[in-house]
């Protein structure tokens, strides 16, 4: 093996697979799937739901991936090109025969082979568990929507990998491109979907008030929601959505959420419930997929750009 | 004369506007084959981007030079399979050890596995590191990660060797160490650039030398030559004391041939003489028959011969 981007990205994937921080996110990715099956076999115990693979895990396996995969990403980027600028490593590396681009590609390559390990162990670990654990029962279905959805996962870990890999290129300190990047996941996570609903309860002004339980009602304690509060919630949800898509979070929970998303179909006491085919859920999301992929290579290009013409005195 | 390194009006600025700061002033030089030319001048002269830009690591703003018979801005890939570099402020992986190290770097320099790890032994045992060589590197002193230094640039068997500061932050001992290491390979035929602005190393180890100033060369040739341009301009000086009487001594001998200046200084007579009129003061003292208490020819430091080519900063 001569190629200077494959030794890089051996050396980098090693790197990444004996660290304590790849460990430890990799061991909390599982932890949480553990947990998720845990309480699982308790609901269908005492509830009776249906013990259908995907069913179960679906809402763990977005809300986990979309909290803790960026962490991955930031991780195993924050210091791929500061960390060797400041410990003095990228001068050896520059005076070697190779193109600034071979140690990009490489480090790039090693990070997106370890995303792709993580990913496709915690989503095996997680749902071997599941029916280990409560008896899940899987079907073939099941595992192409997993399959899918590992694909996400990377793509979405990417983003962010991507994201602190550029803030990594400008940054001669390693500390400081991680805080830029945590700082900015938390604004997609936790800040932005938080304006987002200020902002839209603010534009709407309070919602019109819920009418008490209708004197006809069939089942008790239903409520009668008026068609002027699906509006109010409507509108509500327009405006927080399109605040929401500046943030790569929401592309990736929106794709997921219809990879596993069921309809109802048919007349009323006939209605059937069934889950929309995975080219379908991807084609509608086509838009949502666009934009992850535009962001990972928006990052990826900046951070060329910018480590190459970067001058190391 | 046969020259590896040939530069014509090299110029180098860093940054725009009213931050730019000139690096490099023009610089037209050439350094002899098989020499050890030593690169001189305080922090800041432009010593480590003159080494930046003649391996390729930093384009000069304008300019043209050859490293070996390449181009620096078109060829530096051929420069940097040619040129062994000990850049300043480098760092190697510390969890590794010195011949993982050695054996990663070998590769990126285009060795096979194969041969990268027979050619880190190699060297390894050229700089005294062989007993050493599974060490984590994080366990190595300043000096040992300095010899380590000098092996990886030594890995392609470099027909020039570039070494920027490599005695800065050593003891005396691993300084000496260090100084013998250089001579050796200077003894092999491998002609050396050492940055430093440790007078007494260049003097000690080099047979050519470079001064800059702020970005602008101020001499460069043949170091003997160099030096016997400055003891010619300063002369020799002579301390003298006698029994008798000093005064009547320093009237005597203000009319020898040659004496540029006398005085007395703690009862000590002072004479500068110039260098080819040495004899002339010998022969004085040994035909008048006078009896000395003290007789020294002070020697000229490297500080001094230096400060007198670069004058004062």
């Amino acid at each position: 093996m001569s190629n200077p981007t494959l030794i890089i990205s051996k050396k980098e994937l090693r790197d990444h697979l004996t660290s304590k921080k790849f460990i430890i996110i990799v061991a909390l990715l599982i932890l949480f799937y553990l947990a998720l099956n845990s309480f699982s076999r308790t609901t269908i115990a005492r509830y009776g739901f249906q013990t259908r693979l995907l069913r179960q895990l679906s809402s763990g396996l977005v809300s986990n991936i979309s909290f803790i995969a960026p962490i991955l990403g930031i991780a195993l980027a924050y210091d791929a090109l500061a960390g060797e600028r400041e410990k003095g490593s990228l001068k050896l590396l520059l005076s070697r025969p190779i193109y600034r681009e071979n140690v990009v590609n490489g480090k790039i390559l090693g990070g997106f082979i370890a995303i792709s390990i993580a990913m496709i162990i915690t989503t095996i670990v997680g749902s071997v568990s599941a029916i280990v654990i409560w008896g899940a029962a899987p079907v073939f279905e099941d595992l192409s929507r997993l399959i899918v959805f590992i694909l996400l996962s990377i793509l979405f870990t990417m983003c962010y990998y991507s994201l602190s890999l550029f803030f990594s290129s400008i940054s001669n300190k390693s500390s400081r491109s991680a805080i830029i990047s945590i700082s900015i996941w938390i604004f997609f996570t936790i800040v932005l979907p938080m304006i987002s609903s200020l902002i839209a309860f603010s534009i709407l002004g309070p919602p019109p008030s819920l009418p008490g339980p209708p004197t006809n009602a069939t089942t008790p304690g239903q409520i009668q929601i008026s068609e002027e509060y699906r509006n109010y919630i409507r509108k509500a949800n327009e405006i927080s959505s399109s605040i929401n898509a500046w943030s790569i979070n929401y592309h990736f929970t929106t794709v997921s959420n219809r990879l596993f998303q069921t309809i109802t179909m048919g007349p009323s006491g006939q209605q059937q419930t069934r889950e929309i085919s995975i080219l379908d859920a991807l084609s509608s999301s086509a838009i949502n997929i666009f934009i992850m992929i535009f962001f990972t290579a928006l990052f990826i290009i900046l951070s060329y750009i910018s480590f190459t013409r970067k001058e190391e005195r | 004369m046969e020259y590896v390194i040939e530069t014509e009006n090299l110029t180098k600025i860093y940054g725009k506007g009213k931050e730019a700061v000139k690096a490099l002033d023009n610089v037209s030089l050439k350094v002899p084959k098989g020499s050890v030319c030593g690169l001189l001048g305080h922090n800041g002269a432009g010593k480590t981007t003159l080494i930046s830009v003649l391996v390729g690591l930093t384009l000069p703003t304008s300019g043209s030079g050859k490293v070996l018979g390449y181009d620096i801005i078109k060829e530096s890939i051929n420069i940097r399979k040619r040129v062994g570099l000990l850049p300043e402020g480098f760092g190697f992986y510390d969890d590794m050890s010195a011949l993982e190290n050695l054996i990663y770097l070998g590769q990126l320099d285009g060795f096979s596995l194969k041969d990268a790890i027979s050619k880190a032994k190699e060297t390894l045992d050229k700089v005294g590191l062989s007993n050493e060589m599974n060490k984590k590197v994080a366990a190595f002193s300043r000096g040992m990660k300095q010899r380590l230094g000098v092996a990886q640039a030594l890995l392609k068997d470099p027909e020039l060797l570039i070494l920027d500061e490599p005695t800065v932050g050593i003891d005396p001992y691993g300084a000496k160490g260090f100084r013998e290491l250089i001579t050796s390979l200077s003894k092999e035929g491998i002609t050396t650039m050492i940055s430093t602005h440790l007078l007494h190393e260049v003097g000690m180890i080099c047979d050519y030398a470079i001064i800059l100033k702020r970005g602008k060369l101020l001499s460069y040739g043949d170091l003997k030559e160099m030096v016997q341009k400055v003891i010619d301009k300063i002369g020799l000086t002579y301390e003298i004391s006698i029994k008798g009487n000093i005064m009547d001594l320093m009237e005597k001998m203000k009319n020898i041939e040659g004496v540029r200046k006398i005085y007395i200084e703690d009862n000590k007579l002072i004479i500068n003489i110039s260098p080819n009129k040495r004899e002339n003061i010998l022969q004085f003292l040994r035909e008048g028959g006078i009896i000395l208490e003290y007789f020294n020819e002070r020697t000229i430091g490297w500080e001094e011969i230096f400060m007198e080519i670069h004058g004062s900063v």
